[in-house]
């Protein structure tokens, strides 16, 4: 398919596009946490990949060097678009950009996301490229540009931190029943 | 409160074993109650997302728009700029004089005595030593159109689309 593409093919990228949309969508939202931007990032991602496409060596999989492209193209459009806000402030954008699904979600599952919240960058986007189960975990640390230690060392770390964070707030939530 | 256990506990949740399968401490178990039920929550808050319907029109509509690349790729410019480059240099070496004394080295002119006078040619109008300056001019000045199309403006697009 690939060779096909490279050979001129180009409406065969398009059933690429439909194959991995899905998951490269997802990564960028999970970076971005806002659906409009993932999703303006995502298709600036195919339009690269479609253009390094002739650099593309086959010793990893394509989705996995998609994937990479994806994540780098979010991380770089967070970097240039990061506003700087107080810790409180964070906490407050993070509780209602949630807050519009909270109708959608039981209580623990919003829980889990306002903790999400609460890592740091590094550590959120290791649990949550995991936790979207596509790719394998020598895979995931290949998209993030990290060695397989580093990666199992940041998703222990991040469940730890959201398992005593998940404690304490259903904790709060008895208390004020 | 990082548990001891942890690491072990969370590799069985990987693995897909349940509590029943485990020989735990009570304590563990509790751990390990606290970690799947963790599990369970990250595993729904992640489900796959889809884009917009028209995702993929999108980005075959931008993939469209983009300039078709040309047959100026840095590489041919740069042959080309060599080749420019060459010519020039000849020609300019040419014109300063310095082949009146190459050419007769290389093709040294035999003696002859004519006989009958030769016809004598009209003097050409054109000068032609300003009609090789001026075309060595347009040579550089090609060159630098060359180097600023073929070269720079690749290379530094190039830059940019990797910074970006």
């Amino acid at each position: 398919m690939i060779d096909r593409i490279l050979a001129g093919d180009q409406d065969g990228y398009a059933t690429l596009v439909d194959r991995y949309k899905s998951f490269a969508f997802s990564i960028a939202v999970k970076v971005l946490n806002n659906r409009a931007e993932a999703e303006e990032v995502a298709q600036d991602a195919f339009v690269k990949a479609f253009y390094y496409l002739k650099n593309f060596n086959k010793q990893s999989k394509f989705s996995t060097w998609l994937y990479r492209i994806v994540f780098n193209t979010a991380l770089s459009h967070k970097r240039k678009n990061r506003v700087v806000m107080d810790e409180l402030d964070q906490q407050t954008v993070a509780y209602h950009e949630h807050a519009d699904h909270a109708l959608e979600r039981n209580d623990k599952q919003q829980y889990v996301a306002q903790a999400l919240q609460l890592l740091s960058d590094a550590d959120r986007e290791a649990v949550q490229l995991y936790y979207l189960r596509e790719l394998s975990l020598e895979e995931t640390a290949e998209v993030l540009g990290l060695n397989l230690n580093t990666l199992k060392v940041r998703v222990h770390r991040a469940r730890q931190r959201l398992a005593e964070e998940l404690r304490k707030l259903l904790k709060e939530e008895a208390l004020t029943l | 409160m990082n548990h001891p256990s942890d690491e072990k506990l969370l590799r069985y949740l990987d693995e897909g074993k349940r509590l029943e399968e485990l020989s735990l401490t009570e304590e563990e178990q509790v751990r390990f109650k606290e970690l799947s039920r963790l599990h369970e929550l990250l595993l729904r808050e992640h489900q796959p997302l889809m884009p917009s319907s028209n995702f993929t029109s999108r980005v075959m509509n931008s993939l469209r728009r983009q300039p078709t690349p040309s047959l100026l790729t840095p590489r041919n410019g740069l042959w080309l700029l060599a080749g420019l480059v060459v010519a020039t240099g000849i020609t300019i070496t040419v014109l300063s004089g310095e082949s009146a004394s190459l050419t007769q080295n290389i093709l040294p002119a035999p003696s002859l005595k004519w006989t009958t006078p030769l016809p004598q040619l009209p003097k050409p109008t054109l000068d032609v030593k300003q009609l090789i300056q001026g075309i060595i001019i347009l040579n550089s000045a090609l060159a630098l159109f060359l180097l600023d199309r073929a070269v720079l403006r690749p290379f530094f697009q190039r830059r940019a689309d990797r910074l970006s």
